[in-house]
């Protein structure tokens, strides 16, 4: 049997009179109730969560000291000399008239001449996407000399930028077939991360960077003669 | 049967019953105050304590003066990048210049080089002379060059006379 109860204005209002100085306790511990559940014990969670946030702060805040200390003593000019010289070094991109400056300058300083070529660029309206590996333009040249020429000019062309590969020698009495690849590899992307520590350069590296101010090269890729002497570039080493 | 009913008693009892539970329910409505205000008073110290205001602000100026100083690092990030690879290229690539060379050193004079054909993995030469004196001194410096580890394999493929120029013609292989 289902139970009704009846609740008028006269017992409401009997109730309030009865119980209404336990209204404002009750209100006041609902209230530091509702204030505990929703804000005080979540922010007490929430402490665990920051003092490893802190912990990691700390730490990078080390980090971001170190680097920033770091790359304020670098020199932007030395920056920029190593930058030239790399990349002038491993194009980015196919760099066929630097790859023509350098056998131009290794025909011209061994003596040699050079009857023809074969220089395939292949398409130039792609970029070179794929980072990790190398990428070369290939080339197939007929060299007029003797041996001892023809050596000195593979000789030159290894001391030569862009960077070189001989891949096949075929030398004759009177004329020789030399096959080249000359490299080139896209930069991959940079990623800031402040987190990471910026580590300097390895000597062994910079002493690499000292022997490339050795090479034959022209920045310009203009048609003058390559000669590192004409660039004035002072070595930052 | 009870005759103990007392009604008045039970209205004064009643209205003690009452009063207590009022001051109860008061009491708890302060410590619960108190309790709250003092949690948020130690939750908002405890948070000022384990991160404190100067530790993000050293944060965000740091990051600020190193965001000045982003493109010197992009720029170190591409030569530390371009030596890498071209240390790779120039260490994985063969001199053969210096190769050559090698071999040219151990050719004695009378020995007259018909061809040379040289890749990453062989190098066919035909040479010729008037006397097998100077070829066999020939083969006997490559022989010592593959004790030098510069080449593994010296293979004789082929000795051969001519008699209109009277002079032997010997091709070698050597694999690198």
């Amino acid at each position: 049997m289902e139970k009704r109860v009846n609740i008028d204005i006269t017992i409401l209002k009997f109730l309030y009179a009865r119980y209404k100085q336990f209204i404002i306790p009750g209100v006041v511990i609902l209230v530091c109730f509702v204030l505990l559940i929703t804000f005080i014990i979540p922010q007490l969670k929430a402490l665990f969560e920051l003092s490893t946030n802190a912990k990691k702060d700390s730490n990078r805040i080390i980090v971001l000291k170190n680097n920033l200390n770091f790359l304020s003593s670098l020199s932007d000019s030395a920056l920029d000399s190593q930058l030239q010289i790399v990349s002038t070094a491993l194009p980015t991109n196919k760099d066929f008239i630097g790859v023509i400056n350098a056998i131009s300058y290794a025909a011209s300083f061994t003596g040699v001449s050079v009857s023809e070529f074969q220089l395939q660029i292949g398409d130039l309206s792609q970029a070179p996407t794929d980072t990790s590996k190398f990428s070369s333009l290939s080339l197939k040249l007929s060299v007029n000399g003797n041996t001892n020429d023809v050596n000195k000019f593979i000789e030159a062309l290894y001391t030569t930028f862009p960077l070189s590969e001989v891949t096949s020698i075929n030398i004759g009495d009177t004329s020789s077939t030399v096959e080249i690849n000359f490299y080139y590899k896209p930069l991959p992307p940079v990623n800031y991360n402040d987190s990471t520590p910026i580590n300097p350069i390895p000597s062994s590296r910079l002493k690499r960077i000292n022997d490339l101010y050795n090479f034959n090269y022209n920045f310009s890729s203009s048609s003058e003669s390559v000669s590192n002497s004409s660039n004035g570039l002072v070595n930052p080493l | 049967m009870n005759k103990d009913i007392n009604f008045l008693a039970t209205k004064t009892s009643e209205k003690a019953k009452k009063k207590k539970g009022l001051m109860l329910v008061k009491v708890i409505a302060i410590f619960s105050l108190i309790f709250v205000a003092l949690l948020s008073v130690l939750v908002y110290y405890v948070n000022g304590k384990i991160y404190p205001q100067a530790l993000r602000s050293e944060r965000d100026s740091l990051l600020r003066r190193l965001s000045t100083l982003h493109n010197r690092e992009a720029k170190l990030a591409i030569v530390s990048n371009r030596i890498e690879n071209i240390s790779e290229l120039i260490d994985k690539r063969v001199d053969y210049s210096k190769l050559i060379s090698k071999f040219f050193e151990k050719m004695p004079s009378g020995i007259k080089v018909d061809n040379l054909r040289l890749d990453k993995q062989t190098i066919l030469l035909t040479i010729s002379s008037n006397s097998l004196l100077p070829i066999n001194e020939f083969i006997d410096g490559l022989i010592e060059l593959g004790k030098e580890k510069e080449i593994s394999v010296l293979l004789l493929d082929s000795l051969s006379t001519s008699e209109a120029s009277s002079a032997y013609s010997v091709s070698l292989t050597a694999n690198l």
